[in-house]
């Protein structure tokens, strides 16, 4: 073995297995405190992006109201009309 | 089970198992280039953890299109480039002497005469060296990056760092030769 390679064997001894252990701890908090901050804006930043919007004078448009403001769900026909009452058949 | 396996189950699951097994696999070996570039070993154990912290915070940019340890040592590399830069003392790695070497004839030295070193005598050769010439010869013949590579990674073009690799051997022989000769002086009196 070569000067050199023994250089890097010399690295590797060096950087044991306490030493690697204490850094991969190091990495997986700082992953964790990644993906915790993620989670945070994912749930959290739209919420936020509303209220600066209204305090903006604008308004927000959620996935229960259309462009008009109705409410949206299972219960509006198609047509806009009102929702079909109980027992309704559709004759299609 | 093969890198880009082990990647992409990571990816797919986030199991700590894939991320010990990628760390187990690469850590001593991006410490040690990361101890060629930093010379510490306080700071290569710091920039370590940097490395891998980005490494799996942006292995979805991870393609597959290189093998997954030149990738990961191209960031090793990059990130401790930044740190030298970052340092005021030790801007020497990034400076220009490099692209106009001054024009000195030394002689050719082989490779061969630095892999037979001993490794003290290394280490005293290493001492000896500036930063930029300790980094080129640990790069080269230490993890074993190819000129090509050394170049694009420091920002310079092919001739100037084999002409600086040149002299950083020719300089290291002189080192070596010296210090044998005092050693030989002093033993015979």
């Amino acid at each position: 073995m070569n000067a050199f390679l023994a250089l890097r064997e010399e690295d590797l001894r060096t950087f044991d297995e306490a030493r690697q252990l204490i850094v991969r701890e190091r990495v997986e908090s700082s992953l964790k405190a990644a993906e915790f901050l993620g989670n945070v804006v994912e749930l959290f930043g739209p919420k936020l992006a509303n209220t600066l919007t209204i305090m903006a004078g604008g308004e927000v448009k959620t996935e229960k109201t259309d462009e008009d403001g109705y409410p949206k769900g299972n219960d509006i026909a198609d047509d806009g009309d009102e929702p079909y009452g109980p027992g309704y058949i559709n004759p299609q | 089970m093969e890198d880009i396996e082990i990647v992409i189950a990571y990816r797919e699951r986030r199991h700590s198992n894939c991320f010990q097994l990628l760390y187990d696999r690469y850590a001593g070996r991006v410490y040690s280039k990361a101890v060629t570039m930093l010379h510490e070993t306080s700071m290569a154990e710091d920039a370590t953890q940097e490395i891998f912290t980005k490494v799996f915070l942006n292995l979805g940019k991870f393609k597959g299109q290189s093998k997954f340890s030149t990738w990961i040592y191209s960031i090793t590399y990059n990130l401790c480039i930044d740190k030298i830069r970052k340092d005021k003392k030790n801007r020497d790695l990034c400076a220009g002497e490099m692209d106009d070497p001054p024009d000195l004839t030394d002689e050719e030295v082989p490779d061969k005469l630095l892999m037979e070193m001993q490794v003290n005598d290394l280490r005293q050769v290493l001492q000896q060296l500036n930063d930029i010439e300790r980094t080129l010869l640990l790069m080269k013949y230490k993890d074993g990056v190819k000129i090509r590579v050394i170049a694009e990674l420091l920002g310079k073009n092919e001739s100037a760092v084999k002409m600086q690799l040149k002299r950083t051997r020719a300089k290291a022989k002189r080192i070596y030769e010296r210090r044998h000769t005092a050693t030989t002086l002093n033993t015979t009196g």
